[in-house]
């Protein structure tokens, strides 16, 4: 009984001509369709879509786009239910990871000694790391207004290199770090030149 | 470095290990396409499969990825990669994207993120190189451009065989 059932229905699936094994939540639209979301935080950013005949901008949450071709115009932008959201890009949108761990050590004025207060910071790295099965640890050092560009690289990256040593001693393996510099570039504080500010003269530990 | 490789006929454990070292360091080098570092495998569900230079990796939790790579998902495959600038994308099933360039040097002031989608639906939350440089983030698809100023997309892309 079973079995002639499935039969009929293979027959007539054969007959619509449209028999392609099929996933629900993730239909194969007739256009592209691209949409805009607010991120983890409710923040909504802004995507243009542009092809050889037309540009369209999108900068509010759950604004969509649908374009059938390269060379067709995009479509005019449309809010699109959860449902359908959902429906789309469901199982896209489940898939992405958990966002870094994010960890900070400072320094003392000059030097690539960890203040006493930060030197614990570097066990609960060593914990994200192996809670996370993270093979992607980048250790950027820092440095604040004073001194020169090139001498703060310098620096930036010694404090790094430190940072990076202890974790080592503590067991996180060679292969998964990457010791960078970002000099002065990247002021937590913002201040003049010249300037000097502990929370500036940092090491920051990305566990990604 | 290594096309001035000349050592005298010496068979000692020592040269033949240098030997080893310099044909695979070498030789993939002259015969591959540049690749850099761009990110690792976070997330894994049924079949994925990464190709680095058409040959097959094993894809699993950690994996490294470099620019490149064909990240293709099954039917009931999914994958979720984060970027080394904390860059977040996901493929749903049936699905295939490359990270073509990646390149964040904040200390120089470089940053560049061009992803290749080639079909099937994906999910994106920018990192620091959106944050740096929102202007440096494109994603290219078979229907036109995307330019990012942030933070999170997604895309859909129709399959040829519904177009006319």
């Amino acid at each position: 009984m079973k079995r002639a059932l499935l039969l009929a229905g293979a027959f007539a699936c054969a007959l619509t001509l449209s028999c392609r094994p099929k996933i629900p939540a993730t239909p194969s639209p007739a256009q592209s369709i691209v949409i805009l979301l607010p991120d983890d935080e409710g923040k909504v950013g802004a995507v243009t879509f542009t092809n050889k005949v037309g540009t369209v901008a999108l900068d509010r949450g759950f604004q969509a786009v649908e374009i059938a071709r390269a060379d067709a115009k995009p479509g005019i932008p449309y809010q699109m239910d959860q449902a359908r959201t959902q429906q789309l890009f469901g199982h896209a949108l489940e898939s992405l990871p958990q966002v870094a761990e994010s960890f900070l050590a400072y320094f003392a004025e000059g030097s690539d000694n960890l203040t006493p207060e930060t030197a614990g910071v570097l066990q609960q790295v060593v914990k994200a790391i192996q809670d996370r099965h993270s093979t992607d640890v980048s250790v950027i050092g820092h440095a604040d207004a004073t001194g020169d560009k090139a001498s703060n690289y310098q620096l930036g990256l010694r404090r790094a290199q430190r940072v990076a040593q202890n974790l080592q001693t503590l067991g996180v393996t060679d292969a998964v770090l990457s010791v960078e510099s970002h000099g002065d570039v990247d002021l937590v504080v913002q201040t003049r030149r010249g300037v000097a500010e502990m929370q500036n003269r940092r090491v920051e530990i990305v566990v990604r | 470095m290594c096309s001035h490789f000349s050592s005298p006929p010496s068979f000692s454990n020592k040269a033949a290990i240098s030997l080893i070292a310099i044909l695979v360091f070498c030789f993939p080098a002259s015969a591959l396409p540049e690749a850099d570092f761009a990110g690792t495998v976070r997330v894994v569900t049924g079949s994925v499969s990464i190709y680095r230079a058409g040959v097959l990796v094993p894809s699993a939790m950690g994996t490294r990825i470099l620019t490149k790579d064909l990240i293709e998902t099954g039917p009931d495959g999914r994958i979720g990669l984060m970027l080394h600038d904390g860059t977040r994308v996901a493929l749903g099933p049936k699905s295939a994207l490359s990270v073509e360039t990646f390149l964040f040097q904040p200390a120089d002031g470089k940053f560049g993120l061009l992803i290749k989608m080639l079909r099937g639906a994906a999910a994106y939350i920018s990192g620091e190189i959106g944050r740096y440089a929102p202007q440096s983030v494109q994603v290219e698809t078979p229907v036109g451009i995307l330019g990012l100023r942030g933070t999170k997309f997604a895309i859909v892309l129709n399959q040829p065989e519904t177009q006319p």
